[in-house]
């Protein structure tokens, strides 16, 4: 009989080829549907000054003023939202001259409900007492951070405002070993220096603090608490402390960049100022914070996808090149059988 | 059944998978003339299903690419479970050690344990042992401060219980302020099954009388029962001991704070954490408070379906191989 054609081709051209490539792919694809594959995670300890120079309304946010409470707040939940799943995050409040620390680190997508319910819930009320050691805050927020298992890197979000003041020349002793504990402190903040409101228990602003309700010069230029009152201590400048008093400026704040920078420099820690919550969340992305965890991810696609090219082109391709050209193009010729 | 895809774009191959309908079904053999082979019913069905059969093939490898799942379901159960608020006590005296160990110099604390960590032992005991239930945490000394919302993740309880052991605690023991934002975690939740407030702390309070009322009316508006997890100090007597006089009020706090508690209307239990079996009782009478079967919003997770329209991709192909095979190329 008459054989038109070379049936077989090329060997790319054969079909079952093509096919049974396709189907091992759809096989390797459901095996590789779940596969651990190690992306960058964050284990953070998110340290939320709720001190109440925290409730002055300096900052926007697009269009909204808000507080700088309510700022760092909307960072955090923007970080939560926006980090990658398997990512951790714990959560712990500043006030007075301690951290306390709410819940060690938990992962974010699953708990992200009760992780951003409670972070609506944290607000100034929570102080069990009104005053703002930042350094010993932050000393308290690095020893917590160590004692939690598992390498937790710091974010402590503050606007540095101490009160009482501090000292020039006696500062709190830090003791621990600085770059111990990795992390930042997120500088929250308006630079001009702005009155801290006084607020009832709902929330409303009621009055500011005044320049008599607020200690204007740190304890030691009080001298010590004798029986002369105001003896001087020794190595203190109390020069002047009367003047200095009157001309006190400690009633307002303003983002203490500078005493944060050497707060950082101190702890080996990093300062960042933070401008928007998508600055932070690019801060928390470096990839000096980030550790390399195994995430289940799907692969499937990609062998998948090369399974649907082998197809289409033993379905598609194929038969179109195969087929003979008479059978295409040219007009039927019928030719007498010899 | 709701079918969801991810990437809906990549439906878009399903146009393309049409192709095969139109291509020649198998190869060309020649043939004197079409006219001797009689129109077979039998092989022009043959011939539309292998067609059929090629889309299909295609189809089912570009659908499993879309990403498709069986979206999350919501489904409500009746079951076992309390809404728990865990209240536990934070003030410095729980760094103290535990009056229910043995000592021998009563000057040495060093090594013994302290309240607050047989108290977190002991919730997380609890939280353990009790995983259907829904929690809350609040921890109080001058201020109460809330650590979790209602939850029904233990990950994150036993995260809000560890976080109890860095750091020491905080100053005073305000127990009727505690007890009150406890009660308060239940504002405008829906009444869903029974309510409980745990109480574990070490002190006894005594309060004034407006916070005892407040207390009391707070309990029976939103029918909230309290357990009592007494933590004794060392050398404080047990909260069950008999009382021996009129004059134990400085003495003994902690009793007196008992004995209010004992005049409320709400269900009221206290336990002491030195008995070994206090944990197991006050686990089995939460059980017992259970007199509500609690409903529950169940959420099976969304599932992926891909690998299904694989695995029937598969078995296309397979059968594809098969005709191909007998495919006639010649003759």
């Amino acid at each position: 009989m008459n054989i038109s054609r070379n049936a077989d081709g090329p060997l790319f051209r054969t079909a079952w080829l093509w096919l049974i490539l396709a189907f091992l792919l759809l096989g390797v694809a459901i095996n590789y549907s779940s596969f651990r594959i190690p992306i960058y995670t964050y284990r953070y300890l998110f340290v939320l000054d709720i001190t109440q120079s925290m409730n002055v309304n300096d900052l926007k946010l697009g269009d909204v003023a808000m507080t700088r409470h309510q700022f760092a707040k909307s960072a955090i939940e923007t970080a939560l939202r926006n980090l990658p799943c398997g990512s951790e995050a714990g959560l712990a409040i500043f006030t007075a001259h301690r951290t306390f620390l709410m819940f060690t680190p938990v992962e974010i997508c699953e708990h992200y409900r009760a992780l951003s319910e409670m972070l609506e819930k944290v607000d100034w009320r929570m102080a069990w007492e009104a005053r703002s050691e930042v350094a010993k805050g932050l000393y308290s927020a690095l020893d917590a951070a160590r004692q939690i298992e598992g390498d937790t890197r710091l974010v402590f979000l503050t606007d540095g405002h101490e009160a009482p003041p501090l000292n020039r020349d006696i500062r709190p002793p830090f003791r621990a070993e600085p770059g111990s504990v990795t992390g930042f402190i997120a500088g929250i903040g308006g630079t001009v220096p702005n009155r801290i409101p006084h607020m009832d228990n709902n929330g409303n602003v009621v009055g500011y603090w005044s320049h008599e309700e607020v200690m204007q010069v740190d304890i030691h230029s009080l001298g010590r608490a004798a029986t002369v009152p105001g003896e001087g201590m020794d190595g203190i400048n109390m020069a002047n402390v009367a003047r200095r008093i009157m001309l006190g400026q400690e009633h307002l704040s303003s983002l203490q960049e500078n005493h944060l920078q050497e707060l950082a420099e101190q702890t080996g820690l990093d300062y960042v100022r933070v401008e928007s919550p998508l600055d932070f969340l690019e801060t928390l992305r470096k990839e000096k914070y980030a550790r390399r965890t195994p995430v289940m991810s799907d692969m499937g696609w990609i062998p998948a996808m090369l399974a649907f090219v082998c197809l289409s082109y033993c379905l598609v391709v194929i038969p179109r090149r195969n087929s003979p050209a008479s059978a295409n193009r040219r007009p039927l010729r019928l030719e007498p059988i010899p | 059944m709701n079918i969801a895809v991810l990437y809906p774009w990549v439906l878009f191959l399903l146009m393309f998978c049409a192709v095969p309908l139109f291509t020649r079904d198998a190869a060309v053999v020649r043939y004197s003339t079409l006219s001797l082979i009689p129109d077979d019913r039998i092989s022009t069905l043959i011939a539309i299903s292998l067609r059929l059969l090629r889309c299909a093939s295609l189809a089912l490898v570009a659908i499993g690419l879309s990403g498709p799942y069986l979206p999350e379901k919501e489904i409500e159960r009746i079951g076992e479970g309390a809404q728990i608020v865990l209240l536990l006590d934070r003030s410095s005296s729980m760094d103290q050690p535990f009056g229910g160990q043995p000592f021998s110099n009563p000057l040495i604390t060093r090594d013994a344990e302290a309240k607050g960590a047989v108290a977190r032992r002991l919730l997380s005991e609890f939280v353990a042992d009790r995983r259907n239930d829904k929690y809350a945490m609040l921890v109080f000394s001058t201020e109460p401060i809330q650590v979790l919302p209602l939850t029904d993740k233990t990950d994150i309880i036993q995260a809000a219980i560890d976080a109890g052991n860095i750091g020491r605690g905080l100053s005073e023991t305000d127990v009727g302020a505690g007890i009150i934002d406890a009660v308060r975690v239940f504002e405008g939740q829906p009444y869903t099954g029974s309510r409980l407030v745990l109480l574990v702390s070490d002190g006894g309070a005594r309060l004034d009388q407006v916070t005892r009322v407040h207390i009391a009316d707070m309990l029976q508006r939103y029918r909230v029962a309290l357990y009592w997890v007494y933590i004794r100090s060392r050398y404080s007597p047990g909260i069950s001991t008999a009382t021996t006089g009129d004059q134990y009020d400085d003495t003994a706090p902690a009793r007196v704070l008992h004995e209010y508690f004992e005049t409320l209307e709400t269900p009221y239990r206290v336990f002491d954490a030195e008995d070994p079996r206090a944990l197991a009782a006050a686990i089995a009478e939460v059980n017992q408070l259970q007199s509500l079967p609690i409903r529950y919003v169940d959420i099976t997770p969304r599932k992926k379906i891909a690998n299904w329209c694989y695995a029937a991709g598969m078995a296309l192909i397979a059968m594809l191989l098969i005709v191909e095979r007998m495919e006639i190329r010649r003759w």
